[in-house]
């Protein structure tokens, strides 16, 4: 609002052109309720122009909806110095708009109001729908209403002589005397007659024999309805045209049903002395709301003192904003996807309405309106859970589940377990409710396990790897003694005054023969470094890239890391060593793991495509890292190159050595998008 | 002139050894196993041994011992390949002249000689 304050120093028009920026309708009154001030997005939203609404009275301007004028808001405002709520207003063009307002007043030094400034968002659409479900609800309650009714016709003459009498005596109140005594209620029960009954009338109260039925009415009523005949009376006494109820009634058999009771006093009745009743078995309906009292009870309860954390969200904007988007034709997925911006302002548009106990301690928070609102500040270090979920609500799958982080309001970062159902019942009002489980104490068990496995592989690799030097050194440290010690002597025998020939000759021909001795031992290391042969079978590439996938499919969400498959479909089989080719593709797919490790997680991804090549199949793995310096490109596959820490750098030279061994090749790039991009083909027969 | 034996399993670091030794004036003999060195007489006859330490049958340290068991004290130069502290202490307790560690210069070899035949 600081545009606000520059207004009175600046002068109208700076602040003029800074609230023109704002989407919201911005306008400014004076305690009169003239119109001071409107901004550009007031014009669009009332279909006023600037110069057509300032002066002009709000009031006269946008007509209220009758039920809504003067409702006190004024008053209210000027007292707590501002207001929030709903109004119905009509446009310049008479359109009805639903606008949720809020006002905050201005005052001057001495306190005296300067003005109001209303902040108004046109929520039509959104009234819509609620105003469309009330209907829905309304003709539910209708169709109860529409079912076969029994109708009965009552001589009421008999109990007009016992009220008369009662006047006489002295009774002016008919209400407190009913009231006051029950038995005279029953005695008008008793001298009530039916004198007709309908077929719905005979088949609901009687045993099929309409004549048993034309008797007075005690059968009827059980004493717990007697005020319900009573106010029946009174209602006729006091001229009602009718008096509806739900109350009690009882078949001829005894049995006690809900009713949906209705007297009539329609004028020609009265005049014959007679009254119609109509009655509606409803104790179905009864027992299903008695029902959902019951399951909403049940749901209360289980909500509140589920060991795990419950939040209740309001989806509703949410909906509305998706139903606009695909409106105009608006790829959703792909807007997930793509864009951040996007995911932001999901983040804002549901709301927690509801949690239960457990969410407050997660959340380290003590109240539960300190959740209330937004869902954004529970995902700011995760965002990327909510796009999955969304995609998968979107591909209409019934619920939604990962392992994943939340910021608490205590500035802690917990994992969890999230889970989202989307019943379509509940969908269907806006309403989700997600689970969280705490994972603090398992994941840091498996991260302390994890290390334990790391730090044992390195030492197992780094005893290997001693073992092995020492085995070398041995091994090769024979010959090169033995052909620095025949050079020496060689040497020796030369300086000699008279040098040995025939002796230097000898000591050349063993040192000729170590360095053979030397060479030999190093091709036999080698051979024992070197796998065992290996096998060549038929493969499929898509099959290949989705075991890869499946086997890293734990990292890939531990680190958060989406996986995109692009795999072409009907490719050629290839030739080819299962072990080694998977050895390969989760290889590359580790190092993209790695290099992403720098990037913000909402952006981490791999994407692996295959498609067919000349001859085979060729395979790419990009990811969203940073890519490779430029001066690293050239030695990438080279033995012993790592740009890591803690790389062994033998991870690529075994993926080209592989690769080559299969007839293919491999390269690295930077991908335009300027993550890493890997390829490598392999061919249908398998070999070089 | 002195006489120096070399024990070494490894035939051509024997001869090397044999040659670079008879190259500064001493005289000097190869033998392949410790036993052969035995079986043709032991230290008898010689100011010096230079055995390898790890060799198939009697090792250099276990000859050391079997020719001290026989007050013999003739000086005993040993060569290894390998460089563990703990076979650096055996050595020493056996009460060998020097040890040295393959690949070694000439002039270490001829130090210990040396120093061998001073003793």
């Amino acid at each position: 609002m600081a545009a606000r304050d520059d207004s009175g120093r600046a002068g109208a028009g700076d602040a003029r052109d800074l609230l023109d920026l704002v989407h919201d309708s911005i306008f400014v009154r004076d305690r009169a309720g003239c119109i001071r001030s409107w901004n550009a997005a007031s014009e669009t939203l009332y279909g006023w122009t600037r110069e057509q609404a300032i002066g002009r009275r709000v009031n006269d301007l946008l007509p209220l909806r009758r039920a809504e004028r003067d409702a006190g808001r004024d008053a209210q405002a000027i007292e707590t110095g501002r207001w929030e709520g709903r109004l119905v207003r009509t446009a310049a063009d008479g359109r009805t708009l639903t606008i949720e307002a809020r006002w905050s007043v201005r005052r001057d030094a001495a306190g005296e109001v300067i003005e109001i400034i209303e902040t108004g968002r046109d929520v039509t659409e959104r009234r819509e729908i609620e105003e469309a479900l009330h209907r829905s609800e309304y003709r539910y309650r209708n169709l109860f209403q529409a079912m076969a009714a029994a109708f009965w016709e009552i001589d009421f003459a008999p109990i007009g002589s016992m009220l008369r009498e009662l006047r006489a005596s002295g009774v002016t109140d008919f209400a407190a005397h009913f009231a006051a005594h029950p038995d005279y209620v029953r005695a008008m029960i008793r001298a009530a007659r039916v004198i007709d009954v309908n077929e719905q009338g005979v088949a609901l109260f009687g045993r099929g024999d309409k004549p048993e039925l034309l008797r007075d009415l005690a059968p009827f009523w059980p004493d717990e309805s007697l005020p319900v005949f009573a106010a029946s009376v009174l209602a006729a006494i006091g001229r009602k045209p009718n008096y509806v109820t739900e109350t009690p009634l009882r078949t001829l058999d005894g049995r006690i049903f809900d009713a949906l009771f209705t007297a009539a006093f329609p004028p020609e009745s009265i005049a014959k002395g007679t009254l119609l009743i109509g009655v509606i078995d409803v104790s179905d309906r009864t027992a299903a709301e008695a029902d959902l009292r019951h399951s909403e009870t049940r749901y209360r309860t289980l909500f509140h003192h589920m060991p795990v954390a419950l939040l209740q969200l309001d989806m509703r904007g949410l909906f509305v904003r998706i139903a606009a988007l695909q409106a105009a034709g608006a790829d959703v997925a792909a807007m997930l996807e793509g864009d951040a911006a996007f995911l932001d302002e999901i983040l804002q548009l549901v709301a927690v309405d509801e949690v239960n106990q457990a969410a407050l301690k997660l959340f380290g928070v003590t109240a539960p309106a300190d959740l209330y609102g937004p869902i954004a500040p529970a995902w700011q270090v995760r965002p990327d859970t909510i796009r999955r979920s969304l995609l998968a609500r979107l591909r209409g799958e019934i619920g939604y589940v990962e392992e994943t982080k939340i910021a608490t309001r205590d500035g802690r970062v917990v994992d969890v377990l999230y889970n989202i159902a989307f019943p379509p019942l509940l969908t269907d009002l806006g309403i989700n409710v997600v689970t969280f489980m705490d994972l603090t104490d398992r994941v840091e068990a498996q991260a302390a396990l994890q290390r334990v496995q790391a730090d044992f592989a390195r030492a197992a690799r780094i005893a290997t790897l001693g073992e092995l030097t020492a085995s070398i050194a041995h091994e090769v440290n024979q010959p090169l003694a033995a052909i620095a010690t025949n050079g020496e002597a060689g040497l020796r025998w030369l300086s000699r005054p008279e040098p040995d020939i025939e002796e230097v000759r000898q000591l050349n021909a063993r040192m000729v023969a170590d360095a053979r001795r030397a060479a030999d031992i190093i091709k036999r290391i080698r051979g024992i470094a070197t796998p065992s042969a290996p096998t060549r079978a038929e493969l499929s590439v898509n099959a290949l890239v989705e075991e890869a996938s499946l086997f890293l499919a734990h990292e890939l969400q531990a680190q958060g890391v989406t996986l995109r498959l692009d795999l072409a479909p009907a490719l050629p089989p290839v030739r080819g060593d299962r072990t080694q080719l998977q050895q390969v593709l989760v290889n590359l797919m580790v190092n993209a793991m790695q290099a992403m490790a720098g990037t913000r997680s909402a952006r981490r991804a791999i994407t692996v495509r295959s498609r067919a090549a000349d001859d085979g199949v060729a395979i790419e793995i990009e990811d969203s890292g940073p890519g490779f310096a430029p001066e690293h490109l050239g030695s990438l596959f080279a033995s012993f190159f790592t740009t890591k820490p803690d790389g062994m750098g033998i991870g690529l030279s075994i993926c080209r050595s592989i690769i080559d061994d299969h007839g293919g090749r491999i390269a690295a790039a930077n991908a335009p998008g300027g993550g890493a991009l890997f390829s490598f083909t392999l061919s249908a027969t398998g070999s070089p | 002139m002195p006489q120096v034996s070399i024990i070494d399993d490894d035939e051509s670091l024997r001869g090397a050894l044999v040659s670079l030794v008879r190259s500064f004036g001493y005289g000097a003999s190869g033998f392949d196993s410790a036993e052969q060195f035995l079986a043709a007489g032991g230290a008898a006859g010689f100011d010096c041994i230079v055995t390898d330490i790890h060799m198939p049958g009697l090792s250099g340290i276990e000859l050391k011992q079997r020719l001290a068991a026989a007050q013999d004290t003739t000086p005993v130069i040993m060569i290894t390949a390998r460089s563990e502290p703990a076979l650096r202490e055996r050595v020493r307790d056996s009460g060998a002249m020097c040890l040295l560690t393959k690949p070694f210069e000439a002039s270490e070899l001829i130090a210990c000689i040396e120093q061998a035949l001073v003793a």
